[in-house]
């Protein structure tokens, strides 16, 4: 069990007795319930320290460069990247978090074979993300893939080059994008669809309002809040999707399909260009910050809705 | 071939051509082209030269023939994004009838576990000739030993690496390797391990190592252009080709001015 620490309350003894008045005791330094929660602190600050503010001051350093700017600028690349990152962003963020809202109705239904469902639904959420994307990657392998080859024996034909395409790779990409995210997003919205008071549901009803008014002035009023809080997040998150891109394209065919994450990773470790790696994802932040000021704004009226 | 296979229901391409930013095959293979096309990109003495009329139309007769098997879909389509295995795993899968490997790893691949198709099923020859009827040369990967200058013990280390380089030495590390690394010593390539006629791949590179007049890559001229492999220029301009579907023409006036500012 912890002991508080004692402070020295026996220092009185040794003012000395000639003293008109006694002396009262001197007060610690510091409180001693702050001590502790210094001391608890302690360790956060360290890993703060070294794990947070280091790398990211030290990139922010490394973003001074501004030669590093023009490079990244000066390559065709780049330009294409961030395009291919706005796509993804826009389309991939917004058609899952869509897919969401709407899945989530369903499996907010309570029905025990739906709830089973459910558990299935997560599996693509809940597995490691290299050997699920890997196994799409092989299934979409143009050449010896099982959808190419099941093509080839059903109709004689070479089906779509689903990977080296650089508009059926970035769907690709999208594709499992969603594939992996929705079951986490779908069960997010479906807690929040959850605390929706049945009294409202049942106004409704009362009312004789359709499904689809009951969605427009029950759901969505009390969901609001949750769904647009989870699509900044998601949003962030997905800036940094390395994985999908990765590990089912590389960012090929010929660089046509990468993201900023990944083409960040390309600049500093294939082609040992740290600096140009760096700018590269910072580049990205004049999408980021707002997202993040917007969220925290959100999160901290929340925060005082509540209080 | 490719046609005849494919009626018969095997789904086979032609020629396994990589043409990927991924992998350093296509960089390695591109200077085999043009080597075959007397493109001189770089000048011994380290000028660039790609941007120069003779060595461009050079340069683009030889992109031309590199794609053209792609262009006609008779290369696997996923080459154009295969990595460095890739290759290797497509051929040894059947999935084409040849490969342009710079190489031996194919056969190495199969001589531990499967001799008969070392030995029996699998050929290598040297690169065809040129459009000018001469042995097309190969390019030699010169590796480079560094030592730090603010390394403790620096003689030792040159001491070392002098022992190391002797014929003696290097020759048993090679012969372990079966041919994957080519000797350069004279008394280390003209062993009968080499030349041996009852090996099918190695007699080969024998044949293309001692019949035409090899070259290093460019780096070798020019530090710079090692900015060139890394940033995959040629890898990309083959992407323009294949995958944007731009003429020969403007991918290789768009790789010259890129690679002008990367060099310079």
């Amino acid at each position: 069990m912890l002991r508080r620490p004692s402070f020295p309350h026996a220092m009185t003894q040794a003012i000395p007795a000639s003293s008109a008045t006694p002396a009262l005791p001197r007060p610690p330094l510091i409180a001693s319930d702050t001590a502790w929660g210094l001391f608890f602190l302690f360790p956060y600050i360290i890993v703060f320290v070294l794990f947070v503010a280091y790398p990211i001051g030290y990139a922010i350093w490394l973003a001074t460069d501004l030669k590093a700017y023009a490079r990244i600028f000066d390559d065709p690349i780049y330009w294409r990247t961030a395009w291919n990152t706005l796509i993804f962003l826009l389309v991939g963020v917004n058609l899952k978090m869509i897919l969401a809202l709407f899945l989530s109705g369903f499996f907010a239904l309570p029905n025990l074979w739906i709830r089973i469902l459910g558990a299935f639904f997560l599996l693509p959420w809940a597995v490691p993300h290299i050997p699920s994307i890997m196994s799409i990657r092989w299934m979409l392998n143009s050449e010896w893939g099982m959808v190419n080859t099941l093509i080839f024996d059903l109709f004689h034909i070479d089906g779509p080059n689903w990977l080296t395409n650089p508009a059926y790779g970035l769907s690709s990409i999208i594709a499992v994008h969603i594939w992996k995210y929705l079951p986490f997003w779908t069960m997010i919205l479906v807690a929040g669809r959850m605390a929706i008071p049945r009294d409202l549901y049942d106004a409704a009803a009362v009312d004789g309002a359709t499904a689809i008014q009951r969605f427009r002035h029950v759901t969505w009023p009390q969901l609001k809040a949750l769904f647009l809080t989870s699509t900044m997040l998601t949003t962030i998150w997905s800036l940094g999707d390395f994985n999908s891109v990765y590990l089912l394209t590389g960012g090929g065919p010929a660089d046509r399909t990468n993201t900023l994450a990944t083409m960040g990773i390309r600049y500093a470790f294939r082609q040992a260009d740290f600096e140009a790696g760096i700018v590269t994802m910072v580049s990205a932040v004049p999408i980021l910050v707002p997202l993040v000021i917007l969220l925290t704004r959100r999160l901290s009226k929340a925060g005082g809705r509540q209080q | 071939m490719q046609p005849a296979l494919r009626a018969k229901g095997n789904r086979i391409y032609g020629i396994g051509q990589g043409s990927s930013t991924s992998s350093n095959d296509p960089f390695f293979n591109v200077h085999i082209y043009l080597n075959a096309y007397g493109a001189e990109v770089v000048a011994p003495d380290g000028k660039l030269r790609i941007a120069e009329p003779e060595i461009r139309k050079r340069v683009i007769q030889a992109i031309d023939s590199y794609v053209k098997p792609i262009k006609s879909q008779c290369s696997p389509p996923d080459a154009v994004n295969w990595g460095g295995a890739d290759d290797n795993v497509s051929f040894v899968n059947k999935k084409n009838l040849v490969a342009m490997n710079p190489t031996l790893s194919i056969p190495m691949s199969q001589l531990a576990n499967a001799r008969d198709n070392y030995y029996q099923n699998m050929r290598t020859v040297p690169w065809p000739n040129g459009p000018d009827g001469k042995p097309t040369p190969t390019m030699i990967s010169v590796k480079q030993i560094l030592i730090f200058k603010q390394s403790k013990n620096i003689d030792n280390a040159k001491s070392f690496m002098k022992l190391f380089l002797t014929p003696e030495n290097m020759g048993p590390m090679l012969k372990a390797m079966n041919g994957r690394f080519w000797p350069v010593m004279p008394a280390l390539i003209e062993d009968a391990f080499y030349k041996d006629p009852a090996d099918p791949h190695r007699s080969a590179a024998y044949r293309q190592f001692t019949q035409a007049q090899n070259k290093p890559f460019p780096q070798t001229y020019n530090r710079a252009y090692a900015k060139v492999m890394a940033e995959q220029l040629w890898g990309k301009m083959l992407g323009r080709i294949t995958v944007d579907g731009w003429t020969t023409e403007r991918a290789v006036d768009e790789l010259i001015d890129r690679m002008t500012k990367v060099m310079s």
